[in-house]
Formats: structure tokens, C-alpha cells, sequence
């Protein structure tokens, strides 16, 4: 296997969770998933996670890796909530010609 | 890649110079409306960045153009309604993972999903880069 394997055991066939998660498999193809395409799904899965992120996941389950990758976009989602608020307040206290707006008048150009 | 953050910086900078228009003194509008404006301008320059070829992009805009029209009374009309294709529950975090990307839910392909996903975190973290980076910028001019 050339592929870029992760440090974990894997089951000889997909579980039924990667099952699902890969959707039905046409009946017209011929063609299974293979295990290097699960492997190669997983480790996708794993890179998204920041290193902070990543602590056990190795020995964790498929669905232990999915729900991180949930938990860790609605994180991304509350900074970007939250960075919203902050740039609000900053720009309500801009007046036109201040030196923010001249940052944005700058960088548009 | 770098071509595409500062395309994603453009749209959002472009978005957001709305909200100050140089010339003209500004309307007031109240700080929620301000914040609501530069939240959906965050996601707005996500998907323009992005451009159309992804499925949370489209969903994305589709979304944003919903809300700025105005809710009116709208009949329903049932044959135009859109069927869900009804699948057997996933086992696992699948389905909490279509949930929080934008257009997962039409999203069947397992593959598919962990594309979309990848996709969309990247776009994320640049967002919050460059929300910072602004937040940053504008307090130094603040208290420079």
C-alpha cells in the first residue's frame, strides 16, 4: 500500500458506518469501495482537525473523528459569530475619515 | 491558494465598505443590523471566494438571497415542492455533519460530503483570519 496509511487498526471490511457514510453503491458499477479509499476518506477527515484537535482520534472510531469535525466547524462558526460582533463595535466608532476607514479605502485599491 | 484568500479578503472588504459609504454621510442603522450585515458578509465572501462549483456555496447564496427578500405570505404550492430523497438514517456523526454544512442534506455521497467539508473548513479558516486580522488592524488604529 503506497497510500498514506494512519497509525490506527482498521476492520478488513468498511464498517457499516463508512457503509453509510459512502452511500448506496450503484448496482451498475461493478466496482467496491475499497479499503484505501475509506483509509484515504478518514485521513481527509483527520487533516481538517487542527493539531490541538487531534489528541486520541487516532484509537477512536469513525463516528469519534466525524462528530469532532462537527463540533470543531461549530466552533468556527461561533469565532466567526463572535469576530462579527467585535468588528461591528470597531466600525461603529469609525467615522469616515479615520484611519480604519482609509485601511479599507487602501486595500480596496 | 493565495490568490484565492486574497480574492476572499476582496469580497469581504468590498462587503463591508457598504457599511461606510466615503462620500455620503452614513445612514444610522442600528449595531444589531451592523452586526447581522458583516455576519452575513462573512459568508457572502466565503462562497463568492468559492465561486459556484461547490454545493455549501450554492447553499450559501441561496440563503442569503431568502433572506433579503421580503417574507411574504407565500402559497405553498405542493406539486413545485421539493422531494428529499428519503434514506435510512446514517449511523454515526454523518448526519450531525450534514447539518452544519451548508446544503449537506442534499449531499448523498459519503465522498462527496468529505470534500464539501474540507472545502468549506478552508474557506472557514481563512474567514476568521481575516476577521481577525481587521479586528486586529482597526484596535491598533484605535489606540495607536
Amino acid at each position: 500500500m503506497t497510500s498514506v496509511t494512519i497509525p490506527c487498526s482498521f476492520p478488513t471490511r468498511p464498517s457499516t458506518l463508512f457503509t453509510c457514510l459512502l452511500g448506496k453503491r450503484r448496482r451498475s458499477s461493478g466496482s467496491r469501495i475499497t479499503e484505501d479509499e475509506v483509509n484515504e476518506l478518514i485521513s481527509k477527515l483527520q487533516s481538517l482537525l487542527p493539531e490541538a484537535r487531534r489528541h486520541n482520534l487516532c484509537r477512536a472510531s469513525t463516528s469519534k473523528l466525524l462528530k469532532e469535525t462537527c463540533k470543531y466547524i461549530k466552533s468556527l462558526h461561533r469565532e466567526v459569530d463572535d469576530l462579527s460582533d467585535r468588528l461591528s463595535d470597531l466600525m461603529s466608532t469609525m467615522d469616515t475619515n479615520s484611519e480604519q476607514a482609509q485601511i479599507i479605502k487602501s486595500l480596496l485599491s | 491558494m493565495q490568490d484565492m484568500n486574497a480574492m476572499q479578503a476582496t469580497h469581504f472588504l468590498r462587503l463591508l465598505s457598504r457599511l461606510k459609504p466615503l462620500m455620503a454621510p452614513t445612514l444610522p442603522i442600528s449595531t444589531s443590523q451592523q452586526t447581522k450585515f458583516i455576519l452575513k458578509s462573512a459568508y457572502a465572501s466565503m462562497a463568492y471566494a468559492a465561486g459556484p462549483r461547490r454545493v455549501w456555496s450554492r447553499a450559501l447564496v441561496r440563503r442569503i438571497r431568502r433572506n433579503r427578500r421580503r417574507p411574504t405570505m407565500r402559497i405553498i404550492n405542493k406539486r413545485r415542492h421539493v422531494v428529499r430523497p428519503r434514506r435510512r438514517p446514517a449511523e454515526g456523526g454523518s448526519e450531525e455533519l450534514r447539518k452544519v454544512i451548508p446544503g449537506g442534506d442534499t449531499i448523498l455521497n459519503g465522498a462527496r460530503l468529505v470534500e464539501e467539508t474540507s472545502d468549506y473548513v478552508q474557506f472557514l479558516r481563512t474567514q476568521v483570519i481575516i476577521m481577525k486580522a481587521l479586528v486586529s488592524s482597526f484596535s491598533k488604529g484605535q489606540h495607536g
